[in-house]
């Protein structure tokens, strides 16, 4: 099985979104089973896909108490399945936070009660900034995606992520693959516009996708209609989006090739420049 | 128009919504290389520049030279190739003499001052 994080140092950025829907489509794709799995005690990932927000059972209590059962809390069926967090009482959380950090195999147990018959991907969604399941995710992922915005208040938060993700990595096997997915974009927003070609400028390990998700009316609908959005708008610019994610992630994980990602408009016109 | 759209100023506001409406927003970088670009969006906003610079600063890169306009306003930006440890070498060597940084710590600053 390969591990997919989705992480974010800051809050608001659209990670379980992205997470939700790229979980989706990699199930869509029919190339993988997947396991959705929501490490934010908000527990907001089971809502993008049909979840009662009266839901309380979840992934926390398998870490509490018997990680190689909790098969028996996942939602969904095949090709996609999913578990909540669930909504532990505070004692409860802050312990789970805390054996998170101090023993991140056992979220590996509970990923290991997960025995899929084919290929096979765990998406994990990660709480905002340094958290007990940021120190899991950095411990058990194959590629580590780091959502922000096309803000200002995101960019802020780069100096931080070499301190926040690689210490945490303990596994010395392989290197950490952890790339910025910039979520949200409109194309019309000046500030945008420029944090985007700042990132472009950061060519070393922090430079950008050279794809985005698009700011789309489309996502935050099928959110109420408690559906992914690759479900209920394919046609919409999003779902697109999401599928070029997918097809990238596959690239990945799998090393199956993508024909074409394409590179986004800003980069084509800032390349197409004369004197470039 | 490149340079010319700075936040809250410019006689060019509408011609700028009329832009952004019809999503032709890259027309402010069409004409300037991507160096270019990157230091106009980098002067736009205090926040922004101020972390690239931090990432510069954090990773050795040169920071590009500045006019005297952009030194009386204390704005340092960052070389073309720079910010990340694979372009660092590069930066270093293509991108001529490396422009102080005048938020670094105190201390003498000329060996004028020294023997003083």
């Amino acid at each position: 099985m390969r591990t997919i994080g989705i992480v974010s140092m800051k809050g608001g950025v659209g990670r379980t979104t992205v997470a939700a829907n790229l979980g989706a489509e990699l199930a869509r794709t029919g190339r993988a089973e997947v396991l959705l799995v929501d490490l934010d005690p908000r527990n907001q990932l089971g809502l993008h896909l049909g979840m009662s927000p009266e839901e309380v059972a979840g992934v926390s209590q398998a870490i509490l108490d018997e990680p190689s059962r909790s098969r028996a809390l996942h939602r969904g069926s095949d090709p996609l399945r999913w578990a909540p967090f669930g909504q532990p009482r505070e004692r409860e959380r802050l312990e789970v936070e805390e054996r998170l950090v101090r023993q991140p195999e056992l979220l590996r147990a509970c990923l290991a009660g997960w025995s899929a018959p084919g290929e096979a991907i765990s998406v994990l969604d990660s709480a905002a900034g340094p958290s007990g399941s940021l120190t899991a995710l950095v411990e058990l992922s194959d590629l580590l995606l780091v959502v922000l915005q096309a803000d200002a208040s995101s960019f802020a938060t780069i100096p931080f992520l070499e301190e926040q993700l690689h210490p945490r990595r303990t596994r010395s096997d392989e290197g950490l693959s952890a790339h910025l997915l910039l979520n949200g974009v409109d194309e019309a927003s000046r500030i945008g516009r420029d944090v985007r070609i700042a990132l472009e400028q950061l060519q070393g390990r922090w430079a950008p996708l050279p794809f985005v998700i698009h700011h789309d009316e489309a996502v935050r609908e099928a959110a109420a209609l408690q559906r992914p959005v690759v479900e209920q708008a394919p046609g919409s610019q999003a779902a697109a989006d999401f599928r070029t994610l997918a097809a990238w992630a596959l690239e990945q994980l799998m090393g199956r090739r993508v024909a074409d990602l394409g590179a986004s408009p800003l980069t084509q016109a800032v390349v197409a420049a004369p004197g470039t | 128009m490149a340079g010319a759209t700075g936040p809250g100023g410019g006689g060019d506001r509408a011609a700028r919504r009329l832009l952004d409406e019809i999503g032709a927003g890259e027309l402010d970088y069409v004409g300037i290389s991507a160096q270019e670009a990157a230091r106009q969006a980098l002067l736009r906003w205090p926040l922004v520049e101020a972390v690239a610079r931090a990432l510069a600063r954090a990773s050795g890169a040169a920071l590009a030279p500045q006019t005297a306009d952009e030194r009386a306003r204390t704005r340092l930006t960052v070389a073309p190739g720079g910010g990340g440890a694979a372009g660092r070498d590069d930066a270093a060597d293509a991108d001529g003499p490396e422009v102080e940084d005048e938020t670094e710590a105190p201390g003498p600053r000329s060996s004028w001052e020294t023997r003083r």
